[in-house]
């Protein structure tokens, strides 16, 4: 591990590397300081500049974007009670009574300060865990990785906010998805109708794109209200909230540990983390009737997490190629466009790439406190952009960035084909995140299947035989027995456990 | 308003003027940037290749080639897109074996033959290796096929399922007596973990995996007439008396082509940048770095070794049918 981070001071120590991080997370923030826009499609839209970067560069300009991007939302959610992310609705439970009482600038700064040391926290986590999983996932064949993958795939749908059901169609769509193209074991061709594009798949950069910033503009043009500009003042949080975040600091450890646990679960992500986070902090708490009505505690409790949720969010991405959350899909098909394959083989062969993303991750959390406290009053005026500027804005740069990637106009027209898919979905009520995590988990899932199967001779016995995979397995099998439950019994259970953690936390 | 505009609308009439003269002359050529287009994604070595081969010829022609990846249907897709563009000479196509000749006798039905491509020159020879880990009994080939005949069913990464590395040590392993089970992977890198991990019994290699692996590793074989002058230490398969029969087309290799029905001219010059490319010394150590033997071969070289790769390889292709039909 020591030679990861040495090898990364070469990779990122240089003044590409350090400015594209930094410009990241500047345009993270705005990025989730904008209603609507979050970290994911601010990720989303810089993938296609990073093929044209050195590795660490590029990656670090997308790492930047998540770490600023996922604290970013705070901003909108204390000032106008519209969370810019869904992850910073927690926030907004305490962080709105206090701008409300006056104190919007100390809310703000509460925010930042906490973001930017729960991420870091996040990030040391990373440093030490990953290189030790990726050790011992290089001993993991193909069955391993086939139930490593199918509980990842399984973990999505579950825990998506919207049903199970649902979730799982979403899933099962994303893998008919990644199942276009040429057939990896026959080299015949599946789901193409003899179109010569189709050959390749479809991009990855062009569905996401389409998923989620075309439709999203489709439903912000649905929603109105493109000409407001809201009424607000720009101000300057004051330092001392620093000092504030420093005195919470059992608050600080246990929502970053929080959050970096639940990051690196498959599935789950920053709005679990941060609600759990604030729940965890309200039920250890000595006053606990005043939250919500404007206590740090309840800030510092959920930016923290939500924060150093990234950083756990990248532990399975990055040692074991599987995604945590779609934003984690997202920087590991960026990995894959500049040529990178993830995984334990990653930090084998380029630990120095390795140490320059960990470094990037670190910085970016730094950045965050810099340029967060330094530029908040220009973060405040962006919210004053209005909807009829901004739209076209977007949909300008999600067409060039989709022909950026290949030069080719049949991604351009896949990426308006999934707008429409996705605008559908969500008003249907169709969760998006499980189709990304499959559309990015199907090429892994299905060859890995199909490989271990080789292997045996044909024979099931492969997945049973080998103690590790037999485990993940029976691990996935309890994992939907328990999705079945019935909804309502499964709220009395949930409430019994959070009765037992927090007895358990009063002790 | 119109006296703002006068000076840009004067310049747009002359780059009219010029442009139209200069078109008139046609044989300016290159007058826009062309495309290198690679058939494999852009994880693969062979893009950084490209990076390297085409800057310098860029420098000869005047004008920026840009390197673009576009992986697909075991590059196929690739070659379908320079048939679907004109035969203008913008479009260079870094033709790989795979794709250009054994995708096409894997499925005639692809639409396309080698004949529908005009070869600019030869790039490179990736030569294959048989390679066991460093902790394996193995210590020569002779012990390796001893073993492996007397236990059927050793498992090896055969890189992709129908693939010319795969046909090769195929041919290699029926040939000595031997049937093992090929596992396909994406290319060489993706099943180099499970390897090494143990899971496999031995690989499918190549100069990479010798530079990047070579001290976890022994390799027993190359698949060569003679040996290598990079690595005179290793013996090839046919001195010990177990000959694939492949000969150059038993290797990656890949020629530089563009659409047949490009004009005359353009093809001649494009062959003259390409090949004071190609004969350089500095570039072969450069892409030696990417263990890639730069090997320049003149046009009618390209077109023998085409042909011969078509007629030689289809035998692999039935190997390859009855090694999957061996573990039913």
């Amino acid at each position: 591990m020591h030679g990861i981070l040495s090898g990364g001071l070469e990779t990122f120590l240089g003044l590409q590397q350090i400015l594209l991080t930094g410009f990241g997370v500047f345009m993270g923030i705005i990025i989730g300081v904008l209603p609507g826009i979050g970290p994911l499609l601010g990720v989303i839209l810089f993938t296609s500049v990073v093929i044209h970067i050195s590795p660490v560069g590029g990656m670090g300009l997308l790492i930047g974007v998540y770490v600023g991007g996922s604290c970013g939302g705070a901003i909108s959610a204390i000032l106008l009670r519209i969370p810019g992310t869904p992850i910073a609705a927690a926030t907004l439970l305490d962080g709105y009574p206090m701008a409300k009482k006056g104190k919007s600038p100390e809310a703000v700064g509460l925010a930042i300060v906490a973001s930017s040391m729960g991420g870091l926290l996040g990030g040391a986590a990373l440093v030490f865990v990953s290189p030790l999983l990726a050790e011992i996932a290089l001993k993991f064949g193909p069955p391993e990785y086939f139930a490593l993958t199918v509980t990842g795939l399984i973990a999505i749908a579950v825990v998506a906010r919207e049903s199970t059901l649902k979730g799982l169609l979403s899933a099962c769509f994303g893998l008919i998805i990644a199942s276009i193209g040429t057939d990896p074991f026959t080299g015949y061709d599946r789901f193409t109708f003899g179109y010569g594009n189709m050959m390749g798949g479809i991009r990855l950069v062009a569905l996401l794109v389409g998923l989620f910033a075309i439709s999203e503009m489709f439903i912000q043009i649905e929603q109105g209200g493109l000409n407001i500009k809201p009424n607000i003042k720009a101000f300057r949080p004051p330092f001392s909230t620093v000092l504030t975040v420093l005195r919470n600091f059992v608050n600080l450890i246990r929502a970053s540990a929080i959050g970096t646990f639940i990051g690196a679960l498959p599935g789950t992500g920053g709005v679990a983390s941060s609600f759990i986070s604030y729940a965890m902090a309200k039920a250890s708490s000595k006053e606990p009737e005043k939250f919500g009505t404007g206590m740090p505690e309840g800030i510092i409790a959920s930016e923290a997490a939500n924060n150093a949720c990234c950083g756990g969010a990248l532990i399975p991405s990055l040692a074991l190629a599987i995604p945590g959350d779609p934003i984690t899909a997202v920087l590991l098909g960026a990995l894959m466009l500049i040529g990178l394959l993830p995984g334990p083989e990653l930090f084998r062969q380029y630990p120095d790439i390795v140490g320059g993303l960990f470094l990037a991750y670190l910085a970016a959390n730094i950045f965050l406190f810099v340029l967060g406290l330094l530029f908040t009053p220009l973060f405040v005026s962006i919210l004053k952009i209005r909807k009829n500027r901004l739209i076209p804005m977007i949909i300008l740069l999600s067409i060039v960035g989709t022909f950026a990637v290949q030069a080719s106009i049949f991604d351009v027209w896949s990426m308006w084909f999934f707008g429409l898919v996705g605008y559908v979905m969500r008003k249907r009520g169709f969760p998006l995140a499980p189709l990304v995590i499959a559309r990015v988990l199907g090429p892994i899932v299905e060859p890995a299947f199909r490989r271990s199967l080789i292997l045996s001779g044909g024979s099931f016995s492969i997945f049973v035989e080998r103690p590790i995979a037999f485990v993940i397995l029976i691990f996935n099998v309890i994992l939907l027995i328990w999705t079945s439950v019935p909804p309502d019994k499964m709220r009395s259970a949930r409430v019994a456990l959070v009765r037992l953690i927090s007895k358990r936390s009063y002790s | 308003m119109l006296r703002v505009l006068k000076i840009p609308i004067a310049l747009i009439f002359i780059l009219l003027l010029v442009g139209g003269l200069s078109s008139l002359g046609y044989a300016k050529y290159p007058t826009r940037p062309l495309m290198w287009l690679c058939p494999w994604g852009p994880e693969n070595e062979s893009v950084a290749m490209g990076r390297m081969v085409a800057e310098e010829m860029s420098k000869i022609l005047g004008e920026k080639i840009m390197v673009n990846a576009m992986p697909g249907g075991s590059g196929a897709k690739a070659l379908k897109h320079v048939l679907s563009q004109p035969a203008d000479g913008y479009l260079l196509l870094d033709a790989w074996v795979a794709p250009l000749v054994f995708v096409v006798l894997n499925r005639p039905d692809i639409g396309y033959t080698y004949r529908d491509f005009e070869p600019i020159g030869h790039i490179s020879f990736m030569p294959f290796t048989l390679v066991v880990r460093k902790d394996s009994p193995w210590k020569t080939l002779d012990e390796f096929v001893k073993h492996a005949r007397a236990n059927p069913g050793l498992k090896y990464n055969a890189t992709g399922a129908i693939s010319v590395p795969h046909a090769v040590m195929a041919t290699f392993l029926k040939k000595a007596g031997i049937r093992a089970r090929g596992v396909p992977y994406p290319g060489l890198a993706g099943g180099i973990k499970d390897f090494l991990g143990g899971t496999l019994d031995f690989t499918i290699g190549n100069f990479w995996v010798k530079a990047v692996y070579g001290d976890q590793t022994r390799t027993l074989c190359v698949f060569l007439n003679e040996r290598h002058p990079w690595f005179p230490e290793i013996p090839t398969a046919k001195e010990q008396g177990y000959d694939p029969g492949f000969g150059d087309s038993g290797m990656g290799w890949d020629t530089l082509a563009v659409k047949k029905g490009t004009p005359k001219p353009i093809v001649e010059k494009l062959r003259a940048a390409y090949k004071q490319v190609a004969t350089s010394e500095a570039m072969k150590a450069k892409l030696k770095k990417l263990n890639f033997w730069l090997v320049h071969k003149n046009p009618e070289g390209c077109m023998k070794l085409w042909e011969d790769s078509t007629r030689n390889l289809k035998e692999g292709i039935e190997i390859l049918k009855w090694e999957k039909a061996q573990f039913k």
